[in-house]
């Protein structure tokens, strides 16, 4: 998924809702070149979930602290709840919904 | 941490923020008397997984303050109007529902008011390294590079933990009563204007004014040790709150979308508030800088004013356990001039700076993207970690 990330500015790139046929809208990151080259393929993938959920409205945003990375004793990674750190994500106050998983979860 | 042999989720951490607390005070003051600053501090605010407070709070106290957030802690002389002014949400979401909050929650809550926590929660004596946006510095009250600055990060506790853990149940439940159809079964989530949507809507604001809260009650106790340590008041050494802010809520925002206002319901999972002019703190971590930085217009249309709230993890709390030894990070961090405390050397080594990605260049592309600007940078000095 991330090979598909297209570039916006340097600073900016946009993952297209073309890449998944269940996605809404687009997604977009906010990173350089350091911070994107650090993020993980599952982290763009989980944006994507997310710009499949009902009423969501565009861009989902992934910021430069974007991580994956919740991990259990034997420090394999355990999603978290679907989700990314380091996101936002909005909803129609009509059409959309509201997630006790999409403001903030952590593991340890 | 690992619970009865299970990977548990333990800290699902509603309004999990950050306060910036300034001061007048130069870091040559603050150095001469460090040693004493940091341990009167861990002294005073109570740290640690479990940890629990010096407030013993009834039912109808602790419902007080799930409704009225800093409001309480005004009325019950903890902090002033003026950090409440200096609070998102002026550190209260109206609409927050007692009722809605279960009790296994609300007995978690209840001693823990006023306690820092443990993970990635901490309390930071910073220098002023840098001063890049002057103009906007010296209206938050910062003048130069050398004065001394507070961060306090943590959140609701047991209380906000809990809020969530319920609520992921019922929402499980709610994607299949409602018929959602999700891409990952992990999501949970309920129609907005659901039973499940508002219920947890009422009950996660709860847990926010209870964070906002917690960290008004800790103000008053780190401006206590300060005047304790350095013989003046709070008001003398202009110890006033530069900004409170949240970093995992939902809020419903209103925002300009293809020219018609629409009202959404913005979810920050790790994100902070970004608007126009309006202070973004990104913590660094434990040893790294931290970044004070200006919310934006260009915020508002490209990331539902929003930006970055911190390093962001590049290695597991229990792979850095097993890489780095909380000694020697406690040495290191003595080596760069930071004095550290903490209730157990683990605590230091799970949030070893290594264990984060590059403040500096998630502070880069947010500025570079123009949806928050560089304000001025800070570097630690001495450190409380929960």
């Amino acid at each position: 998924m991330k090979e598909k990330l297209e570039k916006v500015s340097d600073f900016e790139w946009k993952l297209p809702k073309t890449v998944r046929k269940e996605m809404k809208v687009n997604a977009r990151i906010i990173a350089n070149q350091k911070i994107l080259d650090a993020i993980e393929e599952d982290a763009v993938q989980q944006l994507t979930n997310v710009a499949c959920l009902p009423g969501v409205v565009e861009p989902v945003v992934g910021l430069p602290d974007m991580h994956w990375g919740l991990f259990d004793s034997r420090n394999t990674v355990l999603p978290p709840n679907g989700l990314p750190m380091g996101a936002v994500s909005a909803f129609d106050d009509k059409e959309g919904i509201i997630s006790a998983g999409l403001c903030g979860f952590r593991w340890e | 941490m690992v619970l009865g042999g299970n990977n548990v989720p333990v800290d699902q951490d509603i309004n999990c923020g950050i306060n910036l607390i300034r001061t007048n005070l130069s870091t040559e003051e603050v150095r001469k008397r460090q040693k004493e600053l940091v341990s009167e501090l861990f002294n005073k605010i109570p740290v640690g997984v479990g940890g629990k407070g010096k407030l013993k709070l009834s039912g109808e106290q602790l419902d007080e303050v799930l409704v009225k957030g800093v409001d309480w802690a005004i009325d019950n002389g903890y902090v002033t109007k003026d950090d409440k002014a200096a609070t998102e949400e002026g550190g209260r979401m109206e609409g927050a529902d007692p009722s809605k909050v279960s009790d296994l929650a609300k007995k978690r809550g209840a001693p823990q008011l006023g306690t820092l926590g443990a993970g990635n929660h901490f309390l930071e004596i910073q220098n002023v390294t840098d001063v890049i946006d002057n103009d906007t510095a010296g209206k938050w009250g910062i003048k130069e590079p050398g004065q001394s600055m507070i961060m306090l990060h943590c959140g609701s506790r047991g209380l906000g933990h809990q809020v969530a853990s319920d609520y992921l149940k019922i929402q499980e439940q709610a994607v299949k009563k409602h018929n959602i159809w999700i891409p990952d079964k992990q999501l949970a989530c309920a129609p907005a204007q659901s039973q499940e949507g508002q219920d947890f809507f009422s009950a996660m604001k709860a847990a926010v004014n209870y964070s906002f809260t917690n960290r008004a009650v800790m103000t008053k106790w780190i401006r206590e040790v300060f005047e304790k340590v350095f013989g003046r008041t709070w008001e003398d050494m202009d110890m006033k709150t530069v900004y409170a802010i949240a970093h995992n809520i939902v809020k419903l925002e209103e925002f300009d979308i293809d020219g018609k206002k629409r009202k959404l319901y913005v979810h920050r999972k790790g994100a902070t508030r970004s608007y126009p002019d309006k202070p973004v703190i990104i913590a660094g971590t434990m040893g790294t800088s931290s970044y004070l930085l200006r919310g934006t217009e260009t915020a508002l249309s490209k990331t539902f004013g929003s930006s970055a709230h911190g390093a962001g993890r590049a290695m597991s709390r229990h792979a850095a356990i097993k890489k780095f030894w909380g000694d020697k990070v406690k040495q290191e961090l003595a080596g760069k001039g930071i004095e550290s405390k903490s209730p157990h050397p683990k605590s230091l080594a799970e949030e070893a700076p290594l264990a984060y990605k590059d403040v500096e260049a998630v502070v880069d592309s947010v500025h570079g993207a123009d949806v928050s600007k560089k304000v001025c940078r800070m570097e630690p000095v001495g450190v409380i970690k929960g």
